[in-house]
C-alpha cells in the first residue's frame, strides 16, 4: 500500500519535471551574433581566414559567410558601440584582403570569396536603412536594418575589393582556359569525314564528334570538348558558392569573350586556318558553345554576343567569295570585322583542294572598295586582354536573419546567437 | 587548375557509402540546400528543417572523415607490418631453412613427451618448497641421530618451556608433565636403553 502510494507520488514529480522542461513557447531570436571583444581575432580567423570554402553549412545556404558576419556587424551596431563596429569592419575587410592575396591562384577560394563579399556588400544595402534598398524587403527585414551607423564608406571598400577578386579570380581562369582555345576551338578536327587531307599538325583523334576529353598530362591536344568542360567546372563552383546568377554571367561572357577573340587573333596569323573546312569546324564549336550555355540556362549573359566576330570570320572562310553579291553580302554580314581584317582573311584563304580557286585580287578590291566608308581600326588584331567593367548592381536577399542558425562545424561556439 | 571532381555532383548519391570520400558529402550538401531552397516557405518550420538537415550532414561530414582517417591508418600500419614480415623472413631464409618464424622464438613438438610445460614461475615454487622440506629433513635426521647415540634420551628431565603458555601458571605444570610424557614415548621407541 505504501510502495503504491510512494510509486504514485515519484510518478507525478516526473510528470512536473518534464511539464517545466518543455518550454511553451519557442524563443525569438533577433537575428544578430554576440562576441566578446576580444575575441574579434578569433571570429575573423574562424569565419574568414581558416574557412574552407567548401564545407556542409556554406554549400547549403548561399552566402552564410557573408550572413553571419554581418549579423555580428548588426550586434555590433545595437550596441552602439563604434569602436566594436569599427574594429570589425576594419577586420572583416584586411581579412579577406589577406585571404585572396595569400590563395591568389586558388579559383576555389577567389571564387568562394568574389560571391560572399557580393552577399555582404548587398547586406549592407539591404539594411541599411536607405529606401532605394530597402523596396522587396518584408516588414522584419526592415526592422532589422541598422540603427546607429552609417557605413557606405565601408560600402565603397568592399565595393573597390569586390572588383579586385572579380579581376584576380578572372585572370586565373583565363590562365587555365588560354592554352585549350587555339587547339580546341580552330585545330581540332571533330567533324565527321570532312576532312581528305591531313589535319593542321595534329594526328587525328577518333570520328566522333564528342571526344572524351579529360587528361592532357600526356601528348593529347585540347578539344572543344575540353573547353566545355573547362567552362562546366568553373560554373559549377561559382553555383555552389552561391554567387548571384547575374555576376555568373559576368564572368562567362569575359571568358567567352577571350575564346573568341583569341581565336580571331590565330586565324588572322594564320593561313592554315583559313579554309573553308576551318569554317565549318568554327561554327560547329560555336554551337557547341551556344548549346552549352542554354542548358545552364546563361542566355541572359550576353555570352553570344562576343562570340560575334568569331562567328562572322567562320562564315567568311565558307562563303562564296568570286561574284559582286558576294562582295555585297560580305559587307552586309561581316558588321564587327574592320576592312583591315577582311582584307586579310581574304588574302589569305587557302583552297583546300585543286578545284578550289584563290580569291581574286579583283575581289578583294571589289570588297575594299565597298568597306571605304566603314569606320575601322587600322590594327589588325582585337584586344584579348580587355575586359568588360564588372558591376555589383544590388541584389536584395530573402533570407531572414533570425531565422539563421550557426552550423556546429563552423566551431563558432564562443558567438552568441541573439 | 586544382583538380576538382569532374562528375557531376548528382553522381555522389549513387555511391557506395563506404568509398565515400568528405567531397561527396559536400556534393550531397549542395544538391540537397539547393532543391531545399525551392521549396522555401520562408516560415520557422522550413528554417529549423533545414538547419537540422545542416546538422545530420555536418554528422554524416564528420564520420566518412574519421572512417577513411582510420581506413587510412590501418592501411599504412598493415603495410608496415607486411613490410616487417616480408624482412624478417628474407633474413630467416638467408639462414636456417627451416625457420619461418621470428627473432627470438622456440618451436616445440607438441607431441614430444620430453617438451617443456612448466614455467618458471611453477619451476621456482616447486623448487622453493623442496628446498624447505629438505631441510627440514635433514634437521629431522639429525634429530634421529642424536636419538639413537643416545644424547637426547639421558636428558629426559629437560623441559621444553612454552612460551606461549609462560603467564598462566596453572596449565604450566600440566603442559611440562606432557611434554614430559612425549619425551618418554619417543625415548621408549628409539632408545635401547631402559629407563
Amino acid at each position: 500500500m505504501k510502495d503504491r502510494l510512494i510509486k504514485r507520488l515519484q510518478d507525478q514529480i516526473k510528470a512536473i519535471h518534464t511539464h517545466k522542461a518543455a518550454p511553451a513557447v519557442p524563443k525569438e531570436y533577433l537575428g544578430m551574433l554576440e562576441y566578446k571583444k576580444e575575441n574579434e581575432s578569433r571570429l575573423i580567423r574562424t569565419l574568414i581566414l581558416e574557412l574552407k570554402p567548401r564545407g556542409v553549412g556554406v554549400l547549403m545556404i548561399p552566402g552564410l559567410a557573408a550572413h553571419l558576419l554581418f549579423m555580428c556587424v548588426r550586434h555590433a551596431d545595437y550596441l552602439n558601440d563604434g569602436n566594436k563596429l569599427k574594429s570589425l569592419m576594419n577586420g572583416i575587410i584586411s581579412a579577406i584582403k589577406e585571404v585572396i592575396t595569400n590563395q591568389q591562384e586558388s579559383f576555389e577560394v577567389l571564387s568562394f570569396w568574389l560571391s560572399n563579399t557580393y552577399h555582404f556588400l548587398n547586406c549592407l544595402k539591404q539594411y541599411s536603412g536607405d529606401e532605394e534598398f530597402m523596396k522587396h524587403n518584408t516588414l522584419r527585414q526592415n526592422k532589422n536594418c541598422l540603427r546607429n551607423f552609417d557605413l557606405s564608406e565601408h560600402r565603397q571598400i568592399l565595393s573597390d575589393l569586390a572588383i579586385n577578386i572579380y579581376h584576380q579570380f578572372i585572370s586565373v581562369m583565363e590562365d587555365a582556359l588560354f592554352p585549350m582555345i587555339i587547339p580546341g576551338m580552330l585545330e581540332h578536327e571533330s567533324l565527321q569525314g570532312i576532312s581528305s587531307m591531313k589535319p593542321t599538325g595534329f594526328r587525328k583523334r577518333s570520328n566522333s564528334v564528342y571526344e572524351d576529353g579529360g587528361d592532357h598530362s600526356g601528348s593529347e591536344p585540347f578539344s572543344v570538348t575540353d573547353i566545355l568542360q573547362q567552362l562546366d567546372a568553373s560554373h559549377t563552383s561559382m553555383a555552389q558558392h552561391g554567387m548571384e546568377p547575374q555576376l555568373q554571367g559576368q564572368v562567362i561572357r569575359q571568358l567567352f569573350f577571350l575564346i573568341g577573340a583569341t581565336s580571331v587573333n590565330s586565324i588572322l596569323l594564320r593561313k592554315d586556318l583559313c579554309s573553308c573546312r576551318k569554317g565549318m569546324q568554327i561554327r560547329c564549336n560555336i554551337s557547341y558553345l551556344e548549346e552549352w550555355l542554354r542548358e545552364k540556362d546563361l542566355q541572359s549573359s550576353c555570352a553570344m554576343e562576343t562570340l560575334g566576330p568569331l562567328s562572322q570570320v567562320a562564315w567568311l572562310l565558307q562563303v562564296n567569295k568570286t561574284t559582286d553579291e558576294d562582295a555585297a553580302e560580305i559587307k552586309q554580314r561581316c558588321s564587327e570585322l574592320s576592312p583591315v581584317q577582311i582584307v586579310k582573311i581574304l588574302n589569305s584563304y587557302t583552297p583546300i583542294d585543286d578545284f578550289e580557286k584563290r580569291v581574286t585580287p579583283s575581289f578583294v578590291r571589289k570588297v575594299q572598295a565597298l568597306l571605304q566608308e566603314r569606320e575601322g581600326s587600322s590594327q589588325l588584331m582585337m584586344d584579348s586582354q580587355y575586359r568588360f567593367q564588372v558591376t555589383f548592381p544590388f541584389c536584395s536577399s530573402p533570407q531572414a536573419l533570425e531565422l539563421l542558425q550557426v552550423p556546429s562545424n563552423l566551431r563558432l561556439g564562443f558567438v552568441t546567437r541573439i | 587548375m586544382e583538380g576538382r571532381h569532374e562528375s557531376s555532383p548528382m553522381q555522389a548519391f549513387d555511391k557506395d557509402v563506404l568509398e565515400m570520400t568528405v567531397e561527396d558529402v559536400y556534393d550531397i550538401s549542395y544538391v540537397i540546400g539547393r532543391d531545399l531552397l525551392k521549396v522555401n516557405t520562408g516560415s520557422r518550420e522550413f528554417s529549423d528543417l533545414q538547419f537540422k538537415i545542416v546538422r545530420v550532414l555536418e554528422m554524416f561530414e564528420t564520420m566518412v572523415n574519421k572512417y577513411n582517417l582510420s581506413l587510412e591508418q590501418l592501411r599504412m600500419e598493415l603495410d608496415n607490418m607486411k613490410r616487417e614480415m616480408e624482412r624478417v623472413v628474407a633474413e630467416g631464409s638467408s639462414g636456417n631453412v627451416n625457420n619461418a618464424v621470428g627473432p627470438n622464438k622456440l618451436v616445440v613438438d607438441l607431441k614430444d613427451p620430453n617438451r617443456p610445460r612448466f614455467t618458471m614461475q611453477e619451476l621456482k615454487e616447486v623448487l622453493q618448497e623442496r628446498n624447505k622440506l629438505k631441510a627440514q629433513l635433514l634437521v629431522a635426521q639429525e634429530e634421529l641421530q642424536l636419538y639413537k647415540s643416545g644424547v637426547l634420551g639421558s636428558e629426559q628431565k629437560m623441559v621444553e618451556v612454552n612460551l606461549e603458555t609462560l603467564p598462566q601458571s596453572e596449565p604450566a605444570p600440566s603442559t611440562i608433565i606432557e611434554e614430559h610424557k612425549e619425551k618418554s614415548t619417543i625415548q621408549k621407541l628409539f632408545s635401547f636403553r631402559q629407563k
